[in-house]
């Protein structure tokens, strides 16, 4: 076909809007045959239509690529309501096809591959017998309540982080830390294992020994050698960490640092923004989710690729969780959607959201000890408003591959560091309470994700234990449905007044 | 008839992939006591970074996301497999992109009918030039996450439902008691818009 036939004069980019409607059409899969050819012929002749064209669909693989990254920040800035008026569930029957699935693999490819990869490295269990691990229950207590009951609290006024959580944590001097105790301004000296420390902000630290860390004043640290993760909630943006050849400063969300490489301050955000500032040579860069640099004596920062695989081991203790066994694998902070991640095997964890006051009561599911294996067993409650909880996602959403005849079950036990409020896993419930958290949304729309107490020849079991902490499932693999369970972790203890500088103020520091 | 049975065979196969890049890495990670390719950890590090680019590069030509996500997943498993042939030193993703556009075009060549709708030099003419638009379209990706965030509520949710939950225009329909013709016009009127935010986001910084 020769490109001076005349036919499609009036098609050039003079007619942008035709030239939107066809791409529009080949975008959403809804092009009839003349539509798609009328395209192609434009395409082959105009470069100008062939640019307008490309910027189009850039758009919309944008869009389609960037799974999370927008609902992250549309959580804080919209109040959301309750979905549109009763989507039946019974009106979508074609669900059931294999369309979901496809889904459910989507990107989900490298997702899958590197969890198999945070399966292997995987050994946080709950081991009774390592450093403090006994006094996990005990030690909790004081930390959820005002801290009146510490005994350091009391003397020292100066203090302004608790320490949450230890691991088989070893220490270089004689200073040994303890579960619940408060820090003041010193130096964290951790030989081996790792450490949760939380600031009054909420501002929560993990360190992997060997590691030296220095708590200067709330919101300004000194990282001096190995490695860590910062969670940094809504309100405590600013929060700084100096190494030897860098300043990071956090806008908000999360980063890891790694010192372990010789010479060189390794930055990776997981989410959210981080500054990067090279001080020396007044060199400064804003990182985003997904983005790794590296800076040298020499203050040049450095892009190089994006690695949260190393910051693999301390996830599950910068999460909250105290051990998990069996079949519970944990997300890490990254890629942001869980909901590409499926297995037929394990169950993932996700931390959903920060810790936060509750704007609204919350309805749960279960919210008392003991097990549940019915409807009846349920013990339906409401957690109030102005309640400081985090949220996890427990998501068990197997590959297409398994055959349903081959029911066997799948089971796990997961400790969490503070005592759980309340699980959600019904339909209305998931739903109502997926849009409030879920920034690492799992499908709860879809109806079929609850839990199964219903069927006849199995059901899924969910056991709470007397302290509240652990939660034991058991999932018919493969059930009628991809699982989805929501637990709501109490999360108190830690909101102080804060006595902080605005963000824009500390960053003007920082520049000075 | 042919064609539907066709794709739904290549959907299988695709779910089949998965599990075998899965197996693959405990096979290759044998391998690799002794050869020394590509770590696969360094390999998925690759790959996790690249992946969004690599699938806005392929939709260049397969627009429909479905489609090209699905030629992104075979192009994973490709590149698993010839991972020994790629030189660390040089970067990941013109790389990676050379096999993308070969599954890319073999699917058009497969698929026939309306849905092969560029003839290869067509494609190729597209891939060529998205090459050179790259930097444009990068900057152009945060403007465009703004400009979602700055939609009004119904039409951001419209989005994150099409894209973010990836559900069919039939199911949000039925989600919403709306028409599918009227959510299709909403779609491409909540596209038109985004389009003009980040125009004139551009102009404003200047570009």
């Amino acid at each position: 076909m020769s490109s001076d036939d005349g036919g499609p004069d009036q098609l050039r980019v003079q007619d942008p809007e035709r030239l939107r409607e066809l791409s529009y059409a080949m975008m959403d899969g809804v092009a009839s045959e003349e539509q798609a050819r009328e395209l192609a012929e434009w395409l082959k002749q105009d470069s100008a239509a062939r640019d307008e064209y490309l910027t189009l669909v850039d758009l919309h693989a944008t869009l389609a690529s960037d799974l999370g990254h927008c609902l992250s920040d549309s959580n804080k800035q919209y109040e959301v309501q309750s979905d549109q008026p009763s989507p039946e569930p019974g009106s979508m029957p074609t669900e059931t096809q294999g369309s979901k699935s496809k889904r459910v693999q989507m990107l989900g490819l490298a997702a899958l591959a590197a969890s198999l990869l945070i399966g292997a490295t995987w050994f946080f269990q709950d081991d009774p017998g390592a450093t403090n691990g006994s006094e996990f229950a005990n030690t909790r207590e004081d930390t959820s309540t005002d801290g009146s009951q510490n005994k350091s609290t009391i003397a020292d006024q100066a203090t302004f982080a608790s320490v949450i959580q230890l691991s088989r944590a070893e220490w270089g001097s004689e200073q040994k830390l303890r579960v619940g105790e408060r820090l003041s301004a010193g130096t964290i000296a951790l030989e081996q294992g790792f450490v949760l420390i939380a600031f009054d902000d909420g501002v929560e630290v993990t360190l992997e020994g060997p590691a030296e860390y220095q708590l200067l004043e709330i919101g300004q640290t000194i990282l001096h050698s190995g490695l860590l993760t910062a969670t940094v909630p809504p309100g405590a943006e600013g929060f700084t960490v100096e190494t030897p050849t860098a300043e990071v400063v956090d806008l908000g969300t999360s980063f890891g640092i790694d010192l372990r490489e010789d010479g060189y301050s390794r930055v990776s955000v997981f989410d959210g923004e981080v500054e990067v500032a090279a001080p020396e040579a007044e060199e400064k860069m804003l990182l985003t989710e997904g983005d790794s640099v590296r800076i040298g004596e020499d203050q040049q920062i450095q892009e190089v690729e994006f690695d949260p695989i190393r910051f693999a081991k301390v996830w599950p203790i910068a999460s909250g969780i105290t051990g998990s066994s069996e079949a519970f694998r944990f997300v890490p902070p990254w890629p942001p959607r869980i909901s590409l991640v499926s297995s037929d095997s394990d169950i993932f964890v996700a931390k959903e959201c920060y810790s936060k006051d509750l704007a609204f009561d919350l309805s749960v599911n279960v919210s008392e000890p003991g097990t549940v294996t019915t409807l009846e067993d349920l013990s339906p409650n409401k957690i109030q408003q102005g309640r400081r909880i985090r949220s996890y996602i427990l998501h068990y959403a197997p590959t297409t591959n398994l055959n349903p005849r081959r029911a066997t079950k799948l089971k796990g036990s997961i400790t969490f560091d503070r005592p759980i409020l309340g699980l959600i896993v019904m339909h209305e419930e998931l739903k109502a309470s997926s849009r409030r958290f879920s920034r690492r949304a799992a499908g709860e729309s879809q109806h079929r994700r609850q839990l199964d107490f219903t069927g006849e020849k199995a059901r899924d079991r969910i056991t709470l234990s007397d302290d509240m902490r652990t939660l034991d499932v058991e999932l018919i693999s493969p059930g009628r449905s991809s699982d989805l369970i929501r637990v709501i972790v109490e999360s108190s203890g830690r909101l102080a007044a804060r006595p902080r500088r605005s963000r824009n103020q500390r960053l003007d520091e920082l520049s000075n | 008839m042919s064609n539907f049975a066709a794709r739904a065979q290549s959907n299988s196969k695709t779910g089949r992939y998965s599990f075998k890049i899965a197996s693959a890495i405990g096979r290759i990670r044998v391998l690799t006591v002794n050869h020394q390719p590509l770590e696969q950890e360094e390999f998925l590090r690759l790959l996790l970074k690249s992946e969004r680019e690599i699938l806005r590069y392929v939709m260049a030509i397969v627009p429909r996301v479905a489609d090209a996500q699905e030629i992104v997943q075979d192009t994973a498993v490709a590149l698993w497999k010839h991972v020994d042939q790629y030189d660390p030193s040089r970067p990941f993703v013109p790389w990676a992109c050379r096999f993308a556009a070969n599954h890319a075009k073999e699917f058009l060549r497969k698929r026939g009918r309306w849905y092969g709708f560029l003839e290869e030099e067509v494609a190729a003419l597209l891939l060529e030039r998205r090459e050179q638009l790259a930097p444009q379209l990068d900057q152009r990706m945060e403007p465009l996450r703004d400009c979602v965030r700055e939609l009004p509520e119904h039409n951001r949710r419209l989005i994150e439902k099409y894209y973010f939950d990836q559900k069919t225009v039939e199911e949000i329909s039925s989600e919403v008691n709306r028409s599918v013709d009227a959510l299709y016009k909403s779609l491409q009127r909540v596209r038109g818009i985004l389009m003009q935010c980040v125009d004139s986001k551009m102009v404003e910084a200047g570009a």
